[in-house]
């Protein structure tokens, strides 16, 4: 599985239907315009910490935290 | 279902019913079995006491009536045992074939015999002699001499064989009393006469009336069929000698004990005695004197104990169902508060609330629940807002 593939399945936990539209939003905000199946583990971080930011807005901010910290442990079992 | 929007009323009232509903079905489950087991130990206690208060009353009275009945053989034994000396029977056919001149000295020689039998023996009231006709001939209550005695059953029986009669006085002193009587013989074998002797039933009746190790309620009396009745002779508790006017008619429901035991049966049971009062009563027949013999012990008193006992085990049935309901308000708001906490989340989203977020983070089936109607809130607010922001 891709990184890409990962991340969406950690957030459809979170945002269940809305989770491709979810990261794909907040990967063109981030990172740019490019599609967000070219996601790479440099941008995680970044990604991560806008997902925390706009995830609250959805969902209590420890379960957005969560999101955050799971989204997160990607690039470190991609290491 | 519509009725859930109108307030927060019946989120509440959804809550607490689940809730109560619960600790019910806890304070039930934890009801019943004690209930049962509470019910079994005291049905259990209650039979062993009764049991073992049966063998000890059984005991008692076994005691009593083996005492009596020896006591009686024993006066029977020395009756017999009097009538027969030599010395008496020559004294009293001297009595009988003596001149108007030579009365007073054979009188007097009788009177001697007769004081020697009563000396020292309290179980005698009066000894006298009674000739073949019949008549008093001498007695040492000398004011019954002369009196004629020869139609009474002791007179008619003591003259076949010893024998003991107890019941009314037929003489119309109204007292009950017993006699034994034994036929006098000269050498020869020849009928003289009978030598009778009138019971003191006092210490007889004081085997009777021991209460010890008998309660508070606790009594023996005896009683004898009198007049188509059965009376009851011994004093009863707290009475110093003998009424003998309680009376049971043989062919009533009440009094059960006496009336069985005067008629020669035994046994034992939890009946009303002759107050009307319920009673554990052991009863027994004694044919020696044709008694019947009744220890009893009230119904009221048995059950103190026993009473006491059940109070002890409600106590600890309320205390175990009061732990139960404290740990059962504790669980079921336990299991509740998060169900009344989603139900609350999803009102107020069904009511457009934007601002519905909900903070369960358990892993069971609830957990899981709330899990998916936080994504199902996320993905809708998200998708609701990427259409806000389309044109």
């Amino acid at each position: 599985m891709s990184l890409y593939e990962d991340v969406i399945v950690v957030a459809e936990q979170y945002m269940g239907p809305a989770a491709e539209q979810f990261i794909a939003r907040r990967y063109k905000v981030i990172i740019g315009p490019d599609d967000p199946r070219l996601l790479v583990a440099a941008d995680i971080v970044r990604l991560a910490e806008a997902i925390g930011i706009a995830g609250a807005a959805y969902m209590t901010d420890p379960k957005a935290a969560a999101f955050k910290k799971e989204v997160l442990a990607l690039l470190e079992e991609k290491k | 279902m519509s009725s859930l929007t109108l307030s927060g009323q019946m989120r509440t009232r959804i809550g607490s019913s689940l809730k109560t509903r619960l600790m019910l079905a806890f304070m039930v489950t934890a009801a019943v079995p004690i209930v049962f087991v509470a019910g079994l130990l005291c049905f259990q206690a209650s039979r062993t006491l009764e049991r073992n208060l049966f063998e000890y009353l059984e005991g008692m009275s076994g005691a009593k009536a083996q005492t009596i009945t020896a006591s009686v053989r024993a006066m029977k034994q020395e009756v017999a045992t009097a009538a027969v000396s030599m010395r008496l029977a020559a004294s009293m056919a001297h009595t009988q074939n003596a001149t108007f001149a030579e009365g007073a000295e054979s009188r007097g020689q009788l009177v001697d015999n007769l004081n020697r039998i009563l000396r020292g023996k309290e179980e005698f009231e009066e000894v006298f002699v009674v000739s073949s006709s019949g008549t008093i001939l001498e007695s040492t209550s000398p004011d019954n001499n002369g009196r004629d005695v020869g139609g009474s059953i002791y007179f008619k029986q003591g003259s076949q064989k010893t024998y003991v009669e107890s019941g009314m006085s037929a003489e119309g002193s109204g007292e009950y009393r017993a006699v034994i009587a034994s036929p006098i013989k000269d050498a020869g074998g020849e009928r003289l006469g009978v030598l009778a002797a009138r019971l003191n039933l006092a210490p007889l009746f004081e085997i009777v009336t021991d209460v010890t190790g008998l309660r508070r309620t606790g009594l023996s009396y005896v009683g004898a069929i009198v007049d188509d009745q059965a009376r009851i002779l011994s004093p009863l508790r707290n009475e110093t000698q003998s009424t003998a006017k309680t009376a049971v008619g043989l062919g009533s429901v009440a009094a059960v004990p006496i009336r069985d035991a005067v008629r020669g049966r035994n046994g034992q049971g939890i009946v009303p005695d002759y107050r009307g009062t319920s009673v554990v009563a052991v009863w027994l027949h004694i044919p020696e004197m044709g008694w019947g013999l009744v220890t009893k012990i009230d119904l009221e008193e048995f059950r103190e104990p026993l009473r006491a006992w059940m109070i002890q085990v409600c106590f600890m049935g309320l205390f175990v169902l009061v732990i139960t309901g404290i740990g059962a308000h504790l669980l079921t708001g336990k299991i509740v508060r998060p169900i009344v906490a989603l139900t609350d989340a999803a009102e107020r989203f069904s009511r457009r609330e934007a601002d519905v977020k909900i903070d369960i983070s358990s892993e069971d089936e609830i957990g899981k629940l709330a899990a998916s109607f936080s994504r199902m809130v996320a993905a809708i607010k998200f998708f609701k807002e990427m259409g806000e922001e389309k044109p």
